[in-house]
């Protein structure tokens, strides 16, 4: 059972600075503001995702991802069965489900994506795969591509210095401030050792 | 000095090549009087609704977006051969609750899939579309016996470009205008055009 006493904080582990979660772990950062979770590759997770703070999935995650004031961003390894609902989403992955953004939706070159997406900037980068719908909203309304190509600059630098900057957690852990409601699974390390079942569950961490 | 120099206008009195004309890995732009007319006349709306058979284009959606708000790209020719028809024209043109489709553009599907697709396809077409839709498709008019795959992006109302996709492939025995307006049937062509590529556009309206 996943308790939110395991979590613990390094900040300096030169192993564990991956950006890109290649650890396998649950991680979080742990100074300033700016705070991105991240669900390692080795970790499986059936349910639902809610938080306050950005997230890195490199792993795999069926169920929902609830995010809706946060970036998220569905790393190269990370494989999404679900719906996503997020202020901004970043896929370089592969997602299976709908997106919905609340600012836009950035379908990285390497990405795979299945699904509809509702957002009002939508950037498609060459080389994306994409099978779905497209609700931009009103196209009387529609923001110059001045404004969509900046606002996806900014958000890639922003993913960017998250990520790097984000300290990791040594063994199985969990963001603090998010929760998972179903099972968590860890593929690397056999059966049942990192598992949880049920719903765990914390308050967001500062 | 080579052709290839002479066309990208290195020279002499050869007429130079836009920007937007030169070729990058083998892709080309065209202007393409069969998606102007498409487009011609269609008001921006936040009801329409636009569905392309072909792969998804950041330039594709951000012209499409000038006119509508919702956009599906189907890419029905993906994993086509590993996947029953019937269930990739399920996958790729679903039903769309919301609104039916005001604007299609189908490209070479109809050259690129069976005989026993074609009359399916066009049928979910016209379920999947409201009375006075447009259909934009191309054929190859051209004599080859080998044609090679391209995926299509709008880069504007009146200009697409080709990207090569794939290796080439044995043509299909060549689909004639009539076949082609039978084909099309829940669809009156309106307009059609023959390139200097050797392809045909056709624009068709939801009867």
């Amino acid at each position: 059972m996943w308790k939110k006493d395991e979590e613990t904080t390094q900040a300096t582990n030169p192993k564990m600075t991956d950006a890109r979660g290649g650890s396998g772990s649950t991680t979080r950062a742990s100074t300033g503001p700016a705070r991105t979770a991240t669900i390692g590759s080795s970790i499986t997770i059936h349910g639902e995702v809610t938080g306050d703070e950005d997230l890195l999935i490199q792993g795999q995650v069926d169920g929902s991802v609830e995010l809706k004031e946060h970036a998220v961003t569905i790393g190269g390894d990370g494989q999404v069965t679900a719906s996503i609902h997020a202020r901004v989403v970043t896929v370089e992955g592969r997602v299976d489900g709908d997106i919905e953004a609340q600012e836009q939706v950035i379908l990285r070159s390497s990405s795979r994506v299945e699904g509809d997406i509702t957002a009002p900037r939508v950037v498609l980068e060459d080389g994306a795969r994409f099978r779905g719908g497209v609700d931009m909203g009103d196209p009387t309304k529609v923001p110059s591509r001045e404004d969509t190509s900046s606002t996806s600059r900014s958000a890639k630098s922003r993913t960017e210095s998250k990520t790097t900057s984000s300290s990791t957690s040594g063994s199985s852990s969990s963001s603090g401030s998010k929760s998972s409601s179903g099972s968590t699974k860890s593929k690397s390390s056999g059966d049942s050792s990192r598992s949880t079942s049920g719903t765990a569950s914390a308050a967001a961490g500062s | 000095m080579g052709w290839l120099d002479r066309w990208m206008g290195g020279g002499g009195g050869a007429p130079r090549a836009t920007e937007s004309d030169k070729p990058k890995n083998g892709s080309t732009e065209r202007r393409s009087l069969g998606v102007a007319a498409l487009f011609d006349g269609v008001k921006p709306s936040a009801d329409h609704a636009v569905l392309d058979l072909g792969q998804a284009a950041e330039a594709s959606l951000e012209v499409y977006g000038r006119y509508a708000r919702r956009v599906r790209f189907a890419d029905l020719l993906r994993d086509e051969r590993r996947r029953m028809w019937s269930t990739a024209l399920e996958d790729s043109v679903p039903a769309q609750p919301e609104r039916p489709y005001d604007l299609i553009l189908g490209w070479n599907v109809l050259d690129r899939l069976g005989p026993e697709a074609r009359e399916p396809l066009v049928g979910r077409l016209a379920d999947r579309s409201a009375p006075g839709a447009r259909l934009h498709v191309l054929v190859d008019a051209s004599d080859a016996t080998m044609i090679r795959p391209y995926r299509f992006t709008v880069v504007d109302v009146d200009r697409v470009r080709y990207d090569p996709d794939g290796p080439e492939e044995m043509a299909r025995p060549r689909l004639l205008p009539a076949e082609v307006e039978r084909l099309l049937q829940p669809f009156e062509v309106v307009r059609a055009f023959t390139s200097q590529s050797g392809m045909r556009e056709y624009v068709g309206i939801r009867r």
